[in-house]
């Protein structure tokens, strides 16, 4: 009976300094009562991912449309629903490929290099979880270098759209225009120049909370990100 | 004065372990503890916070965020003794926490603050006939709790409580014995160790 009693005393002080641990829960930044830290990466990133993800996949779905545009049908029409071709005015492809995120988008001929690509449907940010409805519409020029010698290659866009998301929030963004530029044969794929604002405006139940721009002066990856405009 | 406060409540228990009756019992307990209502601040899903990094949409960029420690929840039950299998009566619960409220995006200062939680729930308790000295049990338990605090006075100062043990043990003597208990629910999820007198 004693060693019982024994017993229960040692268990019952163990488990109650297990219990009485404190346990914290998540690691928040050490700022209280002290300096504050101003902290834009988050915002900025989220900015990124439209000019480099969105418009970027809505942009390389044109570049394939046209570099398939001259072959066979068979191929052409095994990615897109075909209407003509992609460089005529007036013609329409849309993207029909199950693989595509760009699903759905419409690339709209609307006159001699010149497009207009529209998507209306859900489309990721940042991480698989933030897969929202998004709706934009993207004015697209070929890029002409001043310098007929140049090598530039790119696109010249510009961009209105919408993008609900949970928690009541939505966003428009907007661009009077940016311009992607590829040097050829500089090296890995993608744009090596970039230029121009993107203006997004963010809302809580259709109340505004912000307003951002993202500016791009040259280097893709090193844009100029403001708040509170 | 506060010595002879803890003396007198000494005696007073242990007056009540020596007039044993066996028909009611008092427990108290202590447990670690992780409370649903923690996660209605962040307003998202169980264990929500923990997500936070890997989800930057426009909610997390501009929504408050929490940290929140925890501290220990202070339990007291009283039961009265039906039958061998039957035990009903209820339980008050008092925890806090206190943490830190912050912003992903910008300037604004974080804030610090701290709750208290004080919950009333009556409760049944199903107990195992076993051995002289080991019993095994659980209980359910419902009712309401009251957050008081600077977050809670102006999100939820009176909410649902419930509790629910699927399994505790009792060791020790007929008057004097010890508690284990496994428990989840909006009070406490995690355990409890206490001590109980029956009387």
């Amino acid at each position: 009976m004693k060693r019982v009693y024994i017993f229960t005393v040692i268990l019952s002080m163990v488990l109650l300094a297990a219990a009485c641990s404190r346990g914290d829960y998540e690691n928040a930044p050490d700022i209280v009562g002290g300096h504050t830290v101003v902290n834009n990466l988050p915002g900025r990133k989220y900015m990124m991912s439209i000019a480099d993800e969105m418009v970027t996949a809505a942009l390389d779905e044109l570049e394939l449309g046209l570099s398939i545009n001259e072959r066979g049908a068979a191929e052409r029409s095994s990615h897109f629903n075909v209407n003509g071709s992609l460089t005529t005015p007036g013609s329409t492809w849309t993207v029909k490929a199950e693989d595509s995120q760009m699903k759905g988008l419409s690339l709209h001929c609307t006159a001699a290099d010149q497009w207009q690509l529209s998507f209306d449907g859900e489309f990721v940010l940042i991480y698989e979880e933030n897969l929202y409805p998004t709706v934009f519409t993207l004015m697209v020029d070929k890029y002409k270098p001043e310098d007929p010698e140049s090598a530039d290659e790119g696109w010249k866009v510009s961009l209105t759209g919408r993008r609900e998301e949970r928690g009541g929030y939505h966003c428009t963004f907007d661009t009077a225009s940016i311009t992607y530029v590829n040097t050829r044969g500089a090296g890995a794929p993608g744009w090596n120049q970039v230029f121009g604002d993107l203006y997004m405006y963010v809302f809580k139940n259709d109340a505004q909370v912000d307003a951002c721009c993202l500016s791009f002066e040259g280097s893709p990856s090193q844009a100029t990100y403001i708040r509170g405009l | 004065m506060n010595k002879i406060f803890i003396t007198l409540a000494c005696l007073f228990c242990g007056a009540f372990a020596l007039q044993a009756q066996g028909r009611h019992e008092v427990n108290a307990f202590i447990g670690g503890y992780k409370s649903e209502y923690i996660n209605s601040y962040g307003g998202n899903e169980f264990f929500g916070n923990m997500d936070i990094y890997h989800c930057e949409d426009l909610y997390d960029l501009y929504e408050p965020h929490y940290s929140l420690e925890t501290g220990p929840v202070l339990t007291i039950s009283y039961h009265y003794i039906f039958n061998k299998w039957l035990r009903l009566g209820a339980q008050t619960n008092l925890g806090g926490l206190s943490g830190k409220c912050w912003y992903e995006l910008g300037n604004r200062p974080a804030e610090s603050f701290n709750e208290v939680m004080l919950s009333v729930l009556p409760e049944a308790k199903f107990c195992i006939p076993g051995a002289r000295h080991f019993r095994l049990y659980g209980k359910v338990a419902a009712g309401i709790q009251m957050n008081m605090g600077t977050l809670s006075s102006r999100t939820a100062p009176v909410s649902f409580a419930w509790d629910v043990v699927p399994l505790g043990a009792e060791w020790g003597g007929q008057r004097v014995y010890g508690n284990a208990e496994i428990c989840f629910g909006s009070v406490i999820r995690g355990g409890r160790i206490g001590i109980g007198f029956r009387f």
